[in-house]
Order: structure tokens, then C-alpha cells, then sequence
């Protein structure tokens, strides 16, 4: 298997504040890889950095193995890299079907998009639609979309653009279990021929659909491993127990030794 | 030789002018963000304050050295208080929308410009330059007028008294810190509000300030400052929004700069030439516009 | 929820709404008799003036409406159409090679200028004052949107735009004749200019033009490129992790409003009869929104309608109190801004959803959590 994406010493800095620090990193094709971390460890700066939202400092990131530092970040999707973000983030101007139409026709030439009407996508449009459960809404204003339907409708617009790459940034955030194994099953299938990389908070979500799994902490990547290895690894405990030992809110168990379901795993979530 | 110190001196008169006029825009603009077309118009109201101190205002009618002197802090209350009115009533409700702050601060503009109009009459007026500011100083064969003299200090005057306000006084630091990061500040306990409402109030007074400089360099009527809103803006923007720093280099560098082209072509094509150039320097440096490196999405 | 079931449904993406269709149709109409109701040539011409700046305000609202861009500077668009025909109309004034008037009193030329002679043709002048304004304002908004220099940034350069344009015009005083401007247009494409029947003839090419002008417009705003644009509008970054670079839609959006503006300036030129520095300054171009302003940005009818009324309402405000047009003035942009960002449709659509909001909480409502099927259609979640 080769890597689809590489990250070689990379190193991010916000004004001095050093985000990613030095990272080194690489997913190979079809994996279904979890990104966890403490808050403030730089996962969010990771998947940025991927899609072009930060420029690296120092480094280089590769793509199928072209080097895509340098990449401005709308080519950068349109060579198969593809992300939600932590708050879902739609048009509310338009709605749902135009929503998804346009992240469909990204490729589309800018002297075609003048025709009055007619879609080649309205079929794909609306078979996605359908997947995830917004089939009955085509028309509806995306203004007028719950928190949850949000995220189903950014997760509609990622699917239709068919990314080599997928980057989902906390996507069960706020989403009832019933949702989440929606969602869960979902990112399997994408994994089968694709590539898909997770950043959660949630850790029984986790242990139920990761592959394999990095930690991150304070901007550098402190172990990969399988569900397994990770859990029971003394230095991710210590990361997460020492964090929430110090901020005395009675210590959530966050890799609990029973395996039991747990909703929250960050002691202080924003 | 003489003729390169009369064009670089014109420069730096130039640039202290917009200086002047720019350095309230530095606290409205820079560190708020707010986009006050009415800006031009704080100057105007600034420069009517020496007009009618010395024409119709008793005692000081007589002494017009002392009648401009005065005018130099209350032409700063005077704007400041127009300024802190119209950020009350009008901008407060609006912070989020920078694009219709802009079109409300031009209607504000239009009704003080008529304003004007009505109070003062459409002809423009002239103040009389007080005595001691009359004449000239030569300078290595360089006539350099007492008037233009007087506005370079002021200018340095202004920035140091604004420097020792902002990091020695207490509304100073708290402006700094509102505008620094507004939620922590606000979380911590500040009453961002009033902060606002001063930052708007110095920010408005030093247009009336510049308005006085402007009083003592050319006629004055109701359009005085639709000459300079863009000139103050272009000013805060080459140098870097809410960067004193930046807009005391670019200033000066825009007032040579003008100087020399306007030598070189002629006024309104010299003044052509330095826009533009203007917009080419923004292709490379658009830091002064655009400067983020950010975390998270802003949709 | 099959597939199959979705598909049944037909599907529109791209609608096409019959309503504005209708509207436009019935306006055409009036546009096209309203020359009998106003009898007066001098009212005609000035309704003919009102049409030109309609044109204009279609352009603003589809970059600042639908694209957001607020640009304060259509008065350099308008003003290159307007030279560019108010020079082939000088040209006309005098026999074919010679100078214009003013060439001959203020300059030192002893023939045509090169600038001016292809504008002895009709269709180049034309030509000139659609692409000319086009050409600008695609070099500028792809400099400038590519930079990310947008929102209030980019108001302030497009007044600049303002500020450089009328610094040359009246600079270049032997090719533009500076502050006077290019006037006495005696013939207009071969007519007496004060003849009514000219009058009419260029009132109906203003009319032709707003129509045009306004289906297009339609067409682009609800093709999708116009959806490109408004989502562009509400989120710049996300548009561009959907892979499309947000400049191209506001460099073609902001393009077409100075086509149109140019379109505009070229047929005011011929009805207003004087070309000059003045009407192309800051002033006017902010002016300039003001109709759209009031009507509401984002639809184009209402924009249309709303520069109408501004521009009639300011010549019989002016008529009657020529002092109060600039407090009025004043006053609708502080009023409008601060109360009623909306404009007019703002405020009807805010009562209508008053009203039916009203409505709705009259129904019993669940509270169990789940959404019934009623609010189900309605896209509303509990």
C-alpha cells in the first residue's frame, strides 16, 4: 500500500504559538483512520494544514505523492481531498439540493454554469440526498435545517464530490447514537475504496469504526496503533487522566478499563 | 539640490497632513473596524471651530492667535462629541455589519455636509492664520511656510500624546485589551461598551483636531472633507489596520511620494499615479488588509 | 426512504419562478406606453435618465445583493460608456476628421488624437462603452478578489476607482476637456436632440435596454452561477473547500455590473447631453445605490422599482426644495441602514413571516422531541 497522504517534518505557528510541531505522519489507501487528542493538541491544525486553511512553516505534505504545500486550497479539492468542519457550515441562501448541486458541479467549467436550467446531477443529487436522509427535503432552504440536518447535508456535499481523501472533523459531534451508527456504517463503506481520516472527541465512537488511530498531543504525534494498543498505552492515559486530574472535575475515566459505552470523553469541552 | 529638500519637505507636509487626518482612523477603523465615511466630515466640523471662535464668539473674536489655540481642544471635543453620538445611537446596533455601517456613516456624512451648508453657507471661508504662525523659516534655501511647520509638530505632538494615553493610562490599557481580543476582555469584566463609545470619542476628536491643521492650509467649506476621507482610509490600509506604526510610515511614505510624482507629472495625474500605485502595492503586501493565519472556520 | 421514491418527485434544481417572468412582462409593457401618459418631452427625457440609472442598479444589486460586494465606484463604469459615445457624438457635431470644439480652444493639437479618431464609428463607440467598462473591472476584481481583499476593503478601493478616474478626467483637459466636459450635442445619431420624437426614440432604447438588461440579469442569478455567487457571498472559505477559487464568481458578478453600467452611461449620454467629470465622482457612484438600497438588495425587481422611485422623487424633491435632497438623502441611507437593512422587501418579508409565525404558534405544538409531520414539511426541527 502506498501512503495517499504524507506529512514530512511539518510545522504550523500562529504568532509564535506552535501548533503542529515537527509532525511527521502518513495514511496509507483505504484506511479508516481516528485522530484523537486532548483539546489544544493540533488536530484541527492537522486536517488545516491537508486542506490549505494554514500554511505550514516548515515542512512538506504530500498528496499521492505529489507535493501539495504550496497547493492553493481550491485545487487542492478539486485533486480529491475533501473535509467537513467542527461547525457544520452550509449556504443558507440556498437550498438543500442547490447546496448539494454545487458541491457537485465543482469541476464544471465556469462558461457552462450560465444555462437557465437543467441538471445531469439532479440524479446523483438526489440518490445522496436519499443516503442520508434529507431525500424529502430537496427544496427546503438550508436556513431552515436543524443542528443535526447540518451535518448530514455538509456530509451530502462531501459524498457527491467523490474525494480520494475524506477529512471529517468531529462529524458525530451532537448526533443521537441512532445517528452516529448511521454514520459509523457510513464511514466503513467509504473506506472500502476509499480513504477517510477522523477527528473525535468521542471515544466509544472510536473504539467502534477505527482502524487505526494517532494521538496527537501538544502538536506532535505521540503514538499510532491499533483501537487495542492505544487504550492501553500508559503515556495516552496519562495525557488524558493528567489533564483532567489537574482540572479537578472529578476525573470521567476517559479510557475506561470496562470498555462500557461513554458519551463524553473530554472532561472540559467548549 | 534645493529643489529634491523643497519636493522632500513638501513630502513630509504632505504626509503629516495625513497623518492627521488619518490617526483618528487608526482607533475608529483600525482597531474597531468601523468604516466612518462621516470621518471627513468630524474634520470639517473640526475646522469650522477656529472659523467661528475668532468670527463670532465675543472676546476671542479679537485675538485670533488665541482664538486658534483654543480651538485646537475644543474642535477635538466638538468632533469627539459627534462622534460618540452617532456611535450610540447609530453604530451600536450595527457592529456586525460592516458593509451598512459604511452606507449609514455616508448618510450621516451627506446630513452634516448639508448641515454645514445651511449653518455656514455654501461659499467656502478662510480663518485668519494667527500672528505667530505667519511667515516663513529658510532653511538651507529652502522656504519652509510656519504654517506647515506647525502641522509637521502637531502631528508628532498628537502621536505622542495618543502613545502615552494608550500604554500609560488605564482607559488607554483598556482600550488596548478591548481591542486586542473583545471576548476575553469582556469575560474578564470590562465594560467593553463604554470602551467603545471612548475609542470612538478620541478617534472622532482627532479628526476635529486634524480639522483645525486643515483650516490653516486652505479655504474651508461644506466639502472640505470629502477631500481627505480617502486619503485617511488609504492611509490606515497601506500601513496595516491598527498599526500606529504602519500608518505613520505609510503616511509620510504617501506624502513623498505625492510630492514627487505631483513634481514630476502634474497635481491630479501625480495624484492618479500614487493610487494606483497604491492598489499595485497591495498585490504584494496585502497584510494590511488580509493578515490571518486562523484556526477555525469564519463562514 | 427508497431512492426510487425521491426520483418520482420531479426535481428542480435550478427553478425558474413564473412570477418575475410575469412582472417583467407587464412592466415591459407600461415601460412601452408610458411615453403617452408622460407628455412633456423634458419629463420623458428625465424618465429616460430614470431608465438609464435602473440599468446601473440591476448591475449593484447582482454584486452587492447577490454577490456582496459592495461596489461604490459604478460611476467610472458608467462614465467610460458615457465617453466612449459622448466622444463619437462630439465627433459627430463637426466634419468627418476634424477636431471638437474644445480641442481647438484648449489644446495645442493640429489634428485628431489617436484616442479619438475609432471614435468616429458609431459601432466601435458602441463596442467601447460595453467592453471598455468590462475590461476594467475584470483586471481590477481579479487583482483584487485574488488578493482576498473584499467587504469594506474592497468598497474603499472601488472608491478610489472613483477618485483616480475623476483625477484623470479632469487632468487630461485637451483630451477630455476637463471639468466642462464634452457637451453640446446639437444632432444625436443623425436627429435634433430636442426634437420629442428623439426624445421618445431614445426613451424607448433606455426602455429596451432596462429589459434586456433585467432578463439577463434574471438569468444569471438563477443559473448556477448564481448560485456560485450567493453562496460565495455567505461563505467565502467554504466555497473554496468545495473546490471552486471564490474570485472567479466575484470577478464575473462585479464584471457584469460594469457592463451594465457602461450600457447605461453610454445611452445616458445622447439624454442627458452633457458628459462631464462631476457625474462620475464618489458622490454619485454611492448615489447610486441608493435606490437598491431602499427597494431591498438581493432581488432585482424591487431594485429596479426602487432606483425609479429614488431618481423621480429627487427631481421633484430638488424641483421644489433643492436644499432638502441632501437631508432626505442622508436621512434614507442612515433610516434604511440602521432600521430596515432589508429595505422595503425586508420589512414585508419580516411582517409576512411575523404574520404566519403568529399563525403557526396558534396550532398545538408536540413537545416530545420528535418532529411531527407537519413540521417535517415546513423544515422545522423540535
Amino acid at each position: 500500500m502506498s501512503p495517499v497522504l504524507e506529512f514530512d517534518g511539518v510545522t504550523v505557528d500562529f504568532d509564535g504559538f506552535t501548533a503542529l510541531d515537527d509532525v511527521d505522519f502518513s495514511i496509507d489507501a483505504g484506511e479508516l483512520r481516528f485522530l484523537i487528542g486532548p483539546n489544544g493538541a493540533g488536530k484541527t491544525t492537522l486536517i488545516d494544514a491537508v486542506t490549505g486553511l494554514n500554511r505550514p512553516s516548515t515542512g512538506q505534505i504530500r498528496f499521492l505523492q505529489q507535493d501539495i504545500t504550496k497547493v492553493a486550497d481550491h485545487r487542492r479539492v478539486a485533486m480529491g481531498i475533501g473535509r467537513s468542519f467542527q461547525a457544520p457550515t452550509i449556504f443558507d441562501g440556498l437550498t438543500v439540493a442547490e447546496n448539494v448541486d454545487l458541491a457537485a458541479t465543482h469541476r464544471m467549467a465556469m462558461t457552462n454554469r450560465f444555462g437557465a436550467r437543467r441538471s445531469a446531477t439532479a440524479r446523483s443529487v438526489a440518490e445522496v440526498l436519499d443516503r442520508v436522509g434529507l431525500g424529502d427535503r430537496l427544496e427546503h432552504s438550508g436556513a431552515n435545517l436543524g443542528h443535526g440536518d447540518r451535518r448530514w447535508l455538509e456530509v451530502a456535499m462531501l459524498l457527491i464530490q467523490e474525494p480520494r481523501l475524506f477529512l471529517f472533523d468531529e462529524p458525530a459531534a451532537g448526533m443521537s447514537q441512532e445517528e452516529r451508527t448511521k454514520l459509523g456504517e457510513l464511514l466503513v463503506e467509504l473506506a472500502a475504496d476509499r480513504t477517510v481520516m477522523v477527528v473525535e472527541h468521542d471515544m466509544a465512537f472510536m473504539r467502534r469504526y477505527a482502524q487505526r488511530v494517532s494521538v496527537l498531543h501538544r502538536g506532535r504525534i505521540l503514538t499510532e496503533g491499533t483501537v487495542d494498543a492505544i487504550q492501553n498505552d500508559p503515556r495516552v492515559k496519562e495525557i488524558y487522566l493528567g489533564r483532567s486530574r489537574e482540572e479537578r472535575t472529578g476525573a470521567t475515566p476517559i479510557v475506561p478499563e470496562t470498555g462500557q459505552e461513554n458519551e463524553e470523553v473530554e472532561p472540559c469541552r467548549s | 539640490m534645493a529643489q529634491l529638500l523643497e519636493q522632500l519637505f513638501n513630502g513630509l507636509s504632505t504626509g503629516s497632513m495625513l497623518l492627521l487626518v488619518a490617526l483618528g482612523l487608526t482607533f475608529t477603523f483600525g482597531q474597531m473596524g468601523v468604516i466612518n465615511m462621516a470621518h471627513g466630515e468630524f474634520i470639517m466640523a473640526g475646522a469650522y471651530v477656529p472659523y467661528v471662535l475668532q468670527t463670532s464668539v465675543g472676546f476671542l473674536a479679537g485675538f485670533t492667535g488665541l482664538a486658534f489655540l483654543v480651538s485646537l481642544p475644543l474642535a477635538f471635543v466638538v468632533a469627539g462629541v459627534l462622534g460618540i453620538v452617532m456611535e450610540r445611537v447609530l453604530l451600536r446596533r450595527m457592529y456586525d455589519r460592516p458593509l451598512d455601517t459604511l452606507l449609514a456613516t455616508f448618510g450621516v456624512a451627506l446630513l452634516l455636509q448639508q448641515a454645514a451648508k445651511d449653518l455656514f453657507g455654501a461659499p467656502n471661508v478662510s480663518i485668519s492664520v494667527p500672528p505667530f504662525l505667519q511667515g516663513n523659516l529658510t532653511l538651507g534655501g529652502v522656504v519652509l511656510p510656519s504654517t506647515r511647520i506647525f502641522i509637521l509638530l502637531l502631528s508628532i505632538a498628537l502621536i505622542l500624546i495618543t502613545q502615552y494615553f494608550l500604554y500609560t493610562r488605564v482607559a488607554g490599557r483598556r482600550m488596548r485589551a478591548v481591542m486586542d481580543n473583545r471576548d476575553l476582555a469582556s469575560s474578564m469584566g470590562l465594560p467593553t461598551g463604554r470602551v467603545d463609545s471612548i475609542t470612538f470619542f478620541i478617534g472622532s476628536g482627532l479628526a476635529g483636531v486634524a480639522g483645525v491643521a486643515v483650516s490653516l492650509i486652505g479655504a474651508i467649506g461644506f466639502q472640505t472633507g470629502t477631500a481627505y476621507i480617502i486619503d485617511a482610509f488609504l492611509v490606515v490600509i497601506v500601513g496595516g489596520l491598527g498599526k500606529l506604526r504602519g500608518a505613520i510610515v505609510a503616511a509620510f511614505a504617501l506624502g513623498v511620494l505625492n510630492a514627487f510624482t505631483e513634481f514630476a507629472t502634474s497635481a491630479s495625474i501625480g495624484r492618479a499615479i500614487v493610487f494606483a500605485l497604491v492598489i499595485l502595492f497591495l498585490q504584494f503586501r496585502p497584510d494590511g488588509l488580509v493578515s490571518f493565519q486562523t484556526r477555525g472556520l469564519i463562514a | 426512504m427508497t431512492t426510487d421514491m425521491a426520483l418520482g418527485r420531479s426535481y428542480r434544481p435550478l427553478q425558474s419562478p413564473w412570477l418575475p417572468r410575469a412582472f417583467i412582462a407587464v412592466f415591459a409593457a407600461l415601460l412601452w406606453f408610458w411615453p403617452a401618459v408622460v407628455d412633456d418631452p423634458t419629463r420623458l427625457r428625465q424618465w429616460a435618465e430614470y431608465l438609464c440609472f435602473a440599468i446601473v442598479a440591476i448591475g449593484i444589486d447582482v454584486a452587492w445583493g447577490y454577490g456582496g460586494m459592495l461596489a461604490l465606484g459604478q460611476g467610472v463604469f458608467f462614465g467610460l460608456g458615457a465617453y466612449s459615445i459622448g466622444m463619437y457624438l462630439s465627433l459627430e457635431q463637426v466634419p468627418e476628421n476634424a477636431m471638437p470644439e474644445f480641442m481647438t480652444l484648449y489644446s495645442n493639437y493640429t489634428e485628431l488624437p489617436l484616442l479619438w479618431r475609432p471614435f468616429s464609428s458609431l459601432w466601435f463607440a458602441v463596442g467601447a462603452a460595453v467592453v471598455v467598462p468590462m475590461l476594467v473591472a475584470a483586471a481590477l476584481g481579479w487583482l483584487v478578489f485574488n488578493r482576498r481583499i473584499r467587504g469594506p476593503y474592497f468598497a474603499i478601493l472601488t472608491q478610489v476607482t472613483a477618485l483616480v478616474f475623476w483625477l484623470f478626467l479632469v487632468g487630461q483637459l485637451e483630451l477630455t476637456a476637463g471639468t466642462n466636459g464634452l457637451t453640446n450635442f446639437g444632432t444625436v445619431f443623425g436627429r435634433s436632440r430636442f426634437d420629442p420624437n428623439t426624445v421618445i426614440w431614445l426613451y424607448r432604447l433606455a426602455a429596451v435596454a432596462l429589459i434586456v438588461s433585467l432578463v439577463l440579469a434574471y438569468r444569471l442569478v438563477n443559473s448556477r452561477f448564481g448560485k456560485l455567487l450567493v453562496a460565495t457571498r455567505d461563505g467565502e472559505d467554504r466555497v473554496r473547500f468545495l473546490g471552486y477559487n471564490p474570485a472567479v464568481p466575484r470577478t464575473i458578478a462585479f464584471t457584469f455590473a460594469a457592463g451594465l453600467a457602461g450600457v447605461a452611461g453610454g445611452i445616458s449620454a445622447p439624454i442627458i447631453g452633457i458628459v462631464a467629470p462631476d457625474q462620475f465622482e464618489i458622490l454619485p457612484s454611492i448615489l447610486m445605490l441608493a435606490g437598491v438600497a431602499v427597494a431591498g438588495r438581493g432581488l432585482l425587481f424591487p431594485a429596479v422599482i426602487g432606483a425609479l422611485f429614488v431618481n423621480w422623487s429627487g427631481t421633484a424633491i430638488s424641483e421644489s426644495r433643492p436644499d432638502d435632497w441632501l437631508y432626505i438623502q442622508g436621512g434614507l441611507f442612515v433610516l434604511v441602514m440602521a432600521v430596515a437593512p432589508g429595505g422595503v422587501v425586508g420589512i414585508v418579508r419580516t411582517m409576512s413571516s411575523w404574520a404566519t409565525g403568529r399563525l403557526a404558534d396558534d396550532r398545538p405544538t408536540t413537545r416530545s422531541g420528535t418532529t411531527t409531520p407537519d413540521a417535517a414539511t415546513t423544515g422545522a426541527t423540535a
